[in-house]
């Protein structure tokens, strides 16, 4: 009897820092790509704007539910469903602090990616149901797209867990408490970073739902509340993913002062790695679908590789080796992303010519 | 002028072409002009496109005849690119005969202009591969620029919105149009949806093709811009451009309006660049009415154009950047945009529809003190530029997304009639303001930049390049603004120019926009039409489009800078 | 003709009735304007989105899908080859919805109205709940527009589209 009761607190109370946490998520990103673009965002409704996720989510709730002629029924009513539950399941093995877990599992980060994992398939029913061209397009980029992208994320990852020596997630942050894998793993931290935008649909691999292209993507002919769950499970995996990063490469809930900041430090982390996405989102066009694939399979997938072969190297001999062949990757890295713009883009030639014709005289 | 000279060349240029008659026929003022018969039309266009050099073919419309001889004028203008000469050929369809074989052989880009004329005018062209209604419905009644089409004071009536609402009126890509005959007609210049549609797909993948309606509401068609896409998977195997959900009658309204009241419409057509249009029918209604501008107007003509084109410029790359999926483009450079449009608004009293030349000259003067902050704000504008730039050009994934794509020759350039940013960036070398100045470009030393490549990339790098130059004109015209009346004092509010015709072309920001006017004699033009550079430039994806992926779709079309209110009219 | 196909969703509007107050002060701090301009105006309803208007502040944000918006703002001349398809995608979009003729073109035809292929004002289409005049109107016109329509949604006066509902219902239908 304890125990049903224990856990259903606990999934209350996991429940409702999730569904917080989500709706904060939301108004940072519509307030930070604000200011990004010398604008305010939100303002009217609450301080700040900060109940304009409620409203919004409210007035979808009161929407005419829709369902268009020639759907597939059945899935057009799961795939919201699919979507937005695992994003919340994801959290029965996530610690929050030392003590503050749902069920540690020793395998804890196998259990989340699997989990993960179904999210793409949600979306592919959606497109699927929604017997629209576009949707089905957006479907079936998702499925390429987040396939392609799971396996150099899992990878980056590998170099982590060999680290810290277990795929336990309390184990992995304990073994931070001196230096973070951001650090002796940087080249990871930044794969990772990449294939996480990649994992949730973010500019510049939004490409499922590429409004300019497919209208709303995947999405195009949701309505009301099964659209609402779409919205909310975006974002609330923008949160998982931004609280993983932090577990994994920065420490987790480590930091200075008593153990009951831990979670202070957490959120705060986790906040920083939402900052960068929203930022790189809101900076950054958008890639083709065949440069996407091309970038994941050719550059990201050997990348990933040679990480995990050079990080085996550093724990054999000592950890100057391993941060010196990071930095190696890195600047390797940077390197071959350039020149794959140059092959493309033919350096600056026309802007100089163009530039050249037309001499501007205006000097400030 | 180049009144004169122009005179000089008629004779020469067509001599020994056989089948011209009449030279001089159209009275269109400094403009070499003369007059075939339908069975002659082929040789004579063919002779002045291949061995005089005639290789861009800027206007073909139609006119109604007088009363006393029903039917149709066909009006056909070709230019040489090498010393910028411009002549106009007409030929007379007798109202029981409105056939004329089409030039599509000739100048690809002539199957649009044909459809349209075929649309509002009936004409039949004869051996058209795709002869069908472009602008309205396919199932619309009648031919509405005949003036034997009479519209109703009051417009569409309930009836006729009834009937409008009970179907498309599309009937979507067709192999055949009926009225062909499969022997003569000449092959279509870019593969056919229909056709690609009809074939299997990939045995190997087991794919079908599917027809994608691509708009007209559609987040990156700029309006109601739409498309037939043939796909296989993303990728695109055929294209086809279909307009006309902004037609708004705009040439057959100007038939009943004076000329000044024409400038209210026409700054309708182009909205984003109002002035180009306006000045482009004003400069033909004064050279109809031989009326003179006084130097300072036409400064002040330039400054606006320059700032317009500012403000077009920085429209575009708002879209530019929405479209390959970057939104803060936008909102930076719609700052820019509404810091000129307060100028407009000071200057003219509209944001976007200004009404603001008139026949001789301006409405008004500079407001005190104007000249000088509009000065001190161009300065300002470099490092703006430089600001948008710092978003798009350099960035990496931009340049994935557009440098090779959507490469365009020249010599598509010129089959297509391709003109202003997009031909330059081809690195075909015409801008209308330095080869044929107008106004006070002549006073100007105009830099035109060019691109190498002809992708999308290098059509921004131009338009960029285009931004920087205009606000260095502006500055310059600001400068050197002479002192005197800003309209010549006398003209009347509606003028009646004498019987006679004028084709009048200006840069516009989308390239060599031409207003063609016919006058008989009233205080109303017997015809006016605008050659839309949007229109001529659009259709030219559809030889770009095929082979590409849906993304680059996107990528193209958005380089283009599409109007769709110029493009319909 | 045509609105009649249009139905307010009973059942809807019994399950949120007792929460009606809170539904009124969620719709009227979040509207969602459909991406669709036709004409000129839609280059004013763009810049109503931009750095010096940014009507983000209220809650109005642009949607690319019919399914997900609120309100169709008609920013253009509206004629006969373009009529169909604006009835199609008001018809897509889920109740509530709003309309708002932006522009003397969707008001009345505006400078076309004698024109052979120009349908006379948006409202001979949909119904329509806000008018907005001026050739084109300016962005604050829009906005004023926009934020009228939210005001009306906190005071719960139903939308154009459920009193022309409940006018045909009541046998006396308007179109």
């Amino acid at each position: 009897m304890m125990l049903v009761l224990k856990t259903l607190l606990g999934v209350v109370v996991i429940a409702v820092v999730v569904l917080v946490n989500t709706v904060v998520v939301m108004w940072c990103e519509r307030k930070w790509a604000g200011h990004l673009q010398s604008r305010l965002g939100p303002m009217r409704t609450g301080w700040h704007g900060m109940l304009q996720p409620f409203a919004d989510a409210l007035k979808m709730l009161g929407k005419e539910d829709f369902t268009p002629a020639g759907a597939d029924r059945l899935l057009f009513g799961v795939a919201p469903v699919l979507a937005y539950a695992p994003s919340i399941f994801i959290y029965c093995a996530t610690p929050w602090m030392a003590q503050f877990v749902g069920y540690s599992f020793d395998v804890g980060i196998f259990m989340i990616f699997a989990v993960a994992a179904l999210f793409p398939v949600s979306i592919l029913l959606a497109g699927w149901a929604a017997n629209n061209k576009y949707a089905l397009m957006g479907g079936f980029r998702a499925a390429a797209q987040q396939i392609s992208y799971e396996v150099p994320m899992i990878m980056a990852v590998l170099g982590v867990i060999m680290l810290a020596g277990s795929m336990k997630l309390s184990t992995i942050v304990d073994a931070q408490a001196h230096v973070w894998n951001a650090v002796t793993q940087p080249f990871a931290f930044l794969l990772f970073f990449i294939c996480m935008l990649a994992e949730l649909n973010r500019t510049p691999f939004d490409l499922p739902e590429a409004e300019s292209e497919l209208v709303a993507g995947y999405m195009t002919e949701f309505s009301s509340m099964r659209f609402a769950m779409f919205f909310l499970a975006e974002y609330t995996n923008l949160f998982t993913w931004s609280l993983f990063t932090s577990l994994l490469f920065l420490g987790g809930w480590g930091g200075p002062g008593p153990a009951f900041l831990g979670f202070v430090w957490l959120l705060l982390k986790t906040y920083a790695i939402v900052f960068m996405v929203v930022w790189v989102r809101w900076a950054l066009p958008r890639l083709r679908v065949d440069q996407l694939m091309e970038f994941g399979w050719k550059v990201l997938i050997p990348a990933a590789l040679l990480n995990m072969f050079f990080t085996a190297l550093g724990i054999v001999t000592n950890v100057f080796v391993l941060v010196g062949l990071q930095v190696v990757l890195l600047v390797g890295f940077v390197w071959l992303v350039s020149r794959i713009g140059k092959r493309a883009g033919h350096g600056a030639r026309e802007v100089a010519a163009a530039r050249a014709s037309a001499s501007p005289e205006v000097t400030p | 002028m180049t009144t004169r000279s122009a005179i000089a060349v008629d004779t020469r240029t067509f001599e020994g072409i056989s089948g011209v008659f009449e030279v001089g026929v159209l009275g269109m003022g400094d403009l070499p002009s003369a007059h075939t018969m339908p069975r002659h039309l082929i040789d004579v266009l063919t002779a002045l496109k291949q061995e005089r050099g005639f290789t861009h073919l800027s206007l073909l419309t139609a006119a109604e005849r007088p009363a006393e001889t029903p039917g149709v004028k066909m009006v056909y203008a070709v230019t040489r690119r090498t010393d910028h000469t411009t002549l106009m050929l007409s030929v007379d369809l007798p109202e029981e005969s409105l056939r004329v074989p089409t030039i599509v052989a000739l100048w690809p880009g002539a199957l649009p202009l044909e459809r349209e004329v075929y649309d509002l005018f009936g004409v039949v062209f004869e051996g058209s591969p795709n002869l069908r209604r472009i602008v309205l419905r396919d199932d619309f009644a009648g031919h509405p620029l005949r003036k034997g089409f009479v519209m109703t004071p009051g417009g569409v009536d309930a009836e006729d919105l009834a009937w409008a609402l009970a179907s498309h009126g599309d009937d979507g890509p067709a192999p055949q149009p009926e009225n062909s005959d499969p022997k003569r007609t000449v092959p279509l210049p870019y593969p056919s949806v229909a056709e690609q549609l009809a074939r299997p797909g990939d045995p190997i993948l087991h794919s079908q093709r599917q027809l994608l309606h691509m708009g007209p509401q559609h987040p990156s068609m700029h309006g109601v811009l739409h498309l037939w896409l043939a796909l296989e998977g993303e990728m695109v195997l055929a294209s086809e451009v279909t307009h006309g959900y902004l037609h708004r009658c705009i040439e057959k309204l100007a038939e009943t309006r004076s000329y000044r009241a024409c400038t209210a419409l026409v700054d309708r057509a182009d909205y984003v660049s109002g002035f180009h249009t306006e000045l482009a029918l004003l400069m033909g209604a004064e050279e109809l009415a031989q009326i003179e501008v006084p130097p300072k107007a036409q400064y002040l003509r330039v400054l606006m154009s320059e700032l317009v084109r500012l403000t077009s410029h920085t429209t575009w790359f708002a879209a530019c950047g929405i479209d390959v999926g970057a939104f803060t483009p936008m909102l930076f450079s719609f700052r820019d945009r509404e810091a000129i449009l307060d100028f407009f608004e000071e200057i003219t009293g509209g944001r976007m529809m200004f009404n603001y030349f008139r026949p001789g000259g301006v409405k008004d003067d500079l407001p005190a003190g104007c000249a000088d902050r509009l000065h001190a704000y161009l300065k300002t504008l470099s490092a703006s530029i430089d600001g948008y730039e710092a978003l798009l050009t350099t960035n990496e994934i931009f340049r994935n997304r557009t440098c090779g794509i959507g490469v365009i020759s020249p010599q598509t350039i010129l089959d297509f009639g391709v003109t202003g940013p997009m031909a330059r960036a081809s690195g075909v070398d015409i801008d209308l303001r330095r080869d044929e100045p107008y106004a006070a470009y002549a006073d100007f030393d105009v830099h035109v930049p060019l691109g190498e490549i002809g992708d999308s990339f290098d059509r921004y790098a131009v338009r960029i390049a285009e931004m920087r130059e205009s606000a260095r004109l502006a500055m310059l015209a600001l400068e050197g603004m002479p002192e005197g009346d800003f309209v010549t004092p006398g003209v009347p509010r509606a003028i009646k120019p004498p019987a006679g015709c004028a084709y009048r072309r200006v840069e516009s920001p989308r390239g060599e926009l031409g207003v063609y006017l016919e006058s008989d004699g009233t205080a109303q033009p017997w015809r006016m039409k605008i050659r839309s550079p949007a229109f001529s430039n659009l259709h030219v994806t559809n030889a770009v489009l095929p082979g590409r992926r849906i993304s680059d779709i996107i990528a193209i079309v958005s380089s283009v800078d599409v109007v769709m209110g110029e493009i319909d009219r | 003709m045509v609105v009649s196909k249009v139905r307010v969703d009973e059942e809807t509007k019994v399950l949120i009735a007792p929460l009606q107050f809170l539904m009124n002060w969620a719709r009227g701090h979040s509207m969602w304007p459909l991406t669709f301009g036709t004409a000129c105006c839609a280059i004013e309803m763009m810049t109503v989105g931009s750095a010096r208007y940014d009507t983000e502040r209220y809650g109005i944000f642009f949607r690319n899908s019919p399914r997900q918006a609120d309100c169709m703002i008609v920013a253009g001349t509206i004629n006969l080859k373009m009529a169909p398809r604006i009835e199609l995608l008001y018809e897509q979009m889920s109740l509530p919805k709003y309309v708002i003729a932006m522009g003397s073109c969707a008001v009345s035809a505006g400078p076309f109205a004698d024109g052979y292929n120009v349908v006379q004002g948006v409202d001979q289409i949909l119904p329509v709940d806000i008018y907005v005049p001026g050739c084109p109107p300016r962005p604050e016109a829009l906005m004023n527009a926009l934020l009228m329509v939210m005001e009306r949604n906190s005071a719960g006066i139903p939308s154009a589209a459920e009193v022309f509902a409940a006018e045909q219902r009541a046998g006396k239908a308007a179109l």
